[in-house]
């Protein structure tokens, strides 16, 4: 986990880092997801932030985003929009996204899961996304 | 706000009257003033002709007096009488000279017709000249009809003693004599008769045939000699003047237009008081009812508030759990004791009912317009139902025809669910939920009943308040967010209780709800 502050633009050359990158500034939250998603075989990287994730994704290429929407530093519709390039999103999130962000972030989010979820609607979407399994 | 219609207020009446009866005063009191003052007038003019006659009879008189005295000088000798006489005496009088003897009076001479020498002159000319003397006499008046006789006596001293003279004279009271020739008879109707009360055979002079005078007459007394005649008298045009007979009548129209006038005034600045006075209620009406309104929503829009804040704090402490949850299952697998997945079921139900108040939360905070299309309003009570099966014990009986309406599927399904559970949850020792439906003045009117124990006075105040609840686990957004939907879908919502117990919710919707309805 690498922070680092946002500052737009492409992507350099990255290889895929691990299946799923959970971005969520609660702890607790995070580290459930975290560990429901281990035990189906995915593997996850954490971040705490919007920034830390902008940093990772800069550097790093996954399966999909698990993101959450507000979060310190910067928040989830922002983090998207600052990414020209992005993996699928799955957005997952105590607050609605409004319409008006809906329409925004566009197909760029694949799914929004509002919490709190069952694991099995987690790895429901989780799997969706990624095929039935974790990818090797 | 239209009252009273034609009927005046009292104020209205009251002025009007006031005014009303002060001009029937002024009417009355002029009026007494101008008949009083037309009695004076009549009673002058009636003087002044009494007067006249007076004067006029008085001048009958001088050759009378010219008579006797040649009757002095020639000491009653009846042939100077009979030659003096005849100047005296023009048709239709006659002129006597008579002695008086031991048995009465004796004619000596006679000039005329009527009278005989040596006879007596007649009972009533006898009286007459027993009275006679220095002044005219007047003798006895009689009127037949047609012809009025009179006459007139002198005696001593202007006659040797013992003898006295009487001239009797015939007209016709209605001829245009002098008398009734003078000024004073120009304005009257009047009549001179030899009595105090007018008696027609005592008419001596008239200038109108319309006898008695009836109306408002005045009388005077006419001297002539020693005796009086009396003059009767009517006005023949009001004497004080026509615009002081008129004043009256002018001051009682004046004065009723002006208490029509006064009381129309009146009764429009009542009525525009009244007028403003209910506008200014209705306004205060909608003040009110704007103000509550506007209290409610700011209550609602800070509950929705905390609400928010609540439904969104325990979102992630639920999702961890919840995962948490389903770790220490997975954690233990087949090792898992009885006990322990006793005691993971209860926090796995705990959290997912505290899962359930935070999404009613959101519902209740984050309500959407209303996405309207038809539904089918028997097939909503039948997935309803279906999803929400009715505890053992109660039953479900539906009478529902088929009936479209355009609404929010979704909202419309929350509605009736949040109802049936609620209808549930009343009936904890079993009973029987009726749903029914019906059409009326464009509404489908649905109504949830239950066999529970009712509610009372206090709950149904507050019953669609959020956060109201009765139930020891209840969130008391059921109904609330219940509320919410049916007002945006532009229907309503009431509970009372049944006839028979229980609960009665009806929900009344718009057949047609339009886009605008819905959004208010």
């Amino acid at each position: 986990m690498t922070g680092g502050h946002p500052e737009g633009g492409s992507l350099p050359a990255r290889t895929r880092h691990a299946d799923v990158l959970i971005v969520d500034d609660e702890a607790d939250v995070r580290q459930s997801v975290c560990d429901v998603l281990q035990t189906s075989g995915f593997s996850v990287v954490e971040a705490e932030d919007g920034a830390v994730a902008f940093g990772l994704l800069r550097e790093n290429l996954y399966g999909l985003v698990l993101l959450d929407i507000r979060m310190p530093k910067l928040n989830g519709v922002a983090l998207i929009e600052a990414l020209t390039e992005m993996p699928p999103v799955v957005v997952h999130s105590a607050f609605m996204v409004s319409v008006g962000e809906r329409e925004r972030l566009g197909d760029k989010v694949v799914r929004y899961l509002h919490k709190p979820v069952s694991p099995q609607q987690l790895l429901s979407a989780v799997q969706g996304v990624l095929g039935t399994g974790p990818v090797t | 706000m239209t009252r009273g219609g034609w009927r005046p207020s009292p104020l209205t009446v009251a002025v009007t009257l006031v005014v009303a009866a002060a001009t029937v005063l002024g009417f009355v009191l002029t009026s007494r003033s101008v008949t009083s003052q037309n009695q004076a007038l009549l009673k002058s003019d009636t003087t002044q002709a009494a007067e006249y006659v007076s004067s006029i009879v008085s001048t009958v008189g001088a050759p009378l007096q010219a008579l006797a005295s040649s009757v002095t000088l020639t000491n009653g000798s009846p042939a100077d009488f009979d030659a003096q006489a005849k100047q005296v005496a023009q048709t239709p009088a006659s002129v006597i000279l008579a002695r008086k003897t031991s048995t009465g009076f004796v004619v000596t001479a006679v000039v005329g017709k009527g009278f005989v020498v040596g006879r007596s002159p007649g009972p009533a000319v006898v009286r007459t000249l027993e009275k006679a003397g220095t002044d005219l006499t007047p003798g006895p008046v009689h009127y037949d009809g047609k012809t009025t006789t009179l006459g007139f006596a002198l005696g001593p001293p202007l006659v040797p003693a013992g003898m006295a003279i009487f001239e009797q004279l015939e007209l016709s009271p209605f001829l245009a004599i002098t008398a009734t020739q003078g000024a004073p008879f120009h304005v009257l109707r009047a009549a001179v008769y030899a009595s105090e009360s007018p008696t027609t055979d005592q008419l001596i002079l008239a200038n109108t045939h319309s006898l008695p005078l009836v109306g408002l007459t005045a009388e005077a007394s006419v001297t002539v000699g020693a005796t009086k005649w009396w003059i009767v008298a009517l006005a023949r045009s009001p004497l004080a003047g026509g615009f002081a007979n008129a004043a009256p009548f002018i001051i009682l129209g004046v004065g009723l237009l002006l208490a029509l006038a006064i009381g129309t005034t009146v009764e429009a600045l009542v009525r525009r008081q009244r007028y403003a006075t209910d506008l200014v209620a209705v306004r205060t009406a909608e003040l009110d009812a704007s103000h509550a309104a506007l209290v409610r929503s700011e209550r609602l829009s800070a509950l929705g508030e905390m609400a928010s804040t609540i439904g969104h704090e325990l979102r992630n402490p639920l999702a961890a759990v919840i995962n948490a949850h389903f770790m220490v299952r997975h954690t233990l697998g087949s090792t898992i004791t009885p006990d322990v997945d006793r005691l993971l079921r209860m926090a796995e139900r705990q959290t997912t009912r505290a899962s359930t108040l935070a999404d009613n939360l959101t519902a209740f905070v984050r309500q959407r317009e209303p996405d309207l299309v038809p539904i089918d309003l028997g097939v909503v009570v039948h997935e309803v139902l279906e999803t929400t099966p009715p505890p053992p014990g109660i039953e479900v009986t539906v009478d529902v025809p088929p009936l479209t309406l355009r609404a929010d599927c979704d909202q419309f399904t929350q509605v009736l669910a949040n109802l049936v559970v609620n209808g549930f949850q009343a009936m904890p020792e079993g009973g029987t939920l009726r749903i029914e439906a019906s059409r009326r003045d464009g509404h489908v009117v649905l109504t949830v009943a239950d066999s529970g124990i009712g509610v009372d006075a206090t709950t149904l105040e507050r019953v669609f308040d959020p956060f109201f609840t009765t139930k020891a686990s209840g969130t008391g957004l059921g109904l609330a967010i219940v509320s919410r939907i049916v007002e945006a879908h532009g229907g309503d919502v009431s509970l009372c209780n049944g006839s028979a117990g229980g609960a009665v919710v009806t929900v009344r919707l718009p057949v047609e709800t339009s886009p605008e309805m819905a959004r208010r």
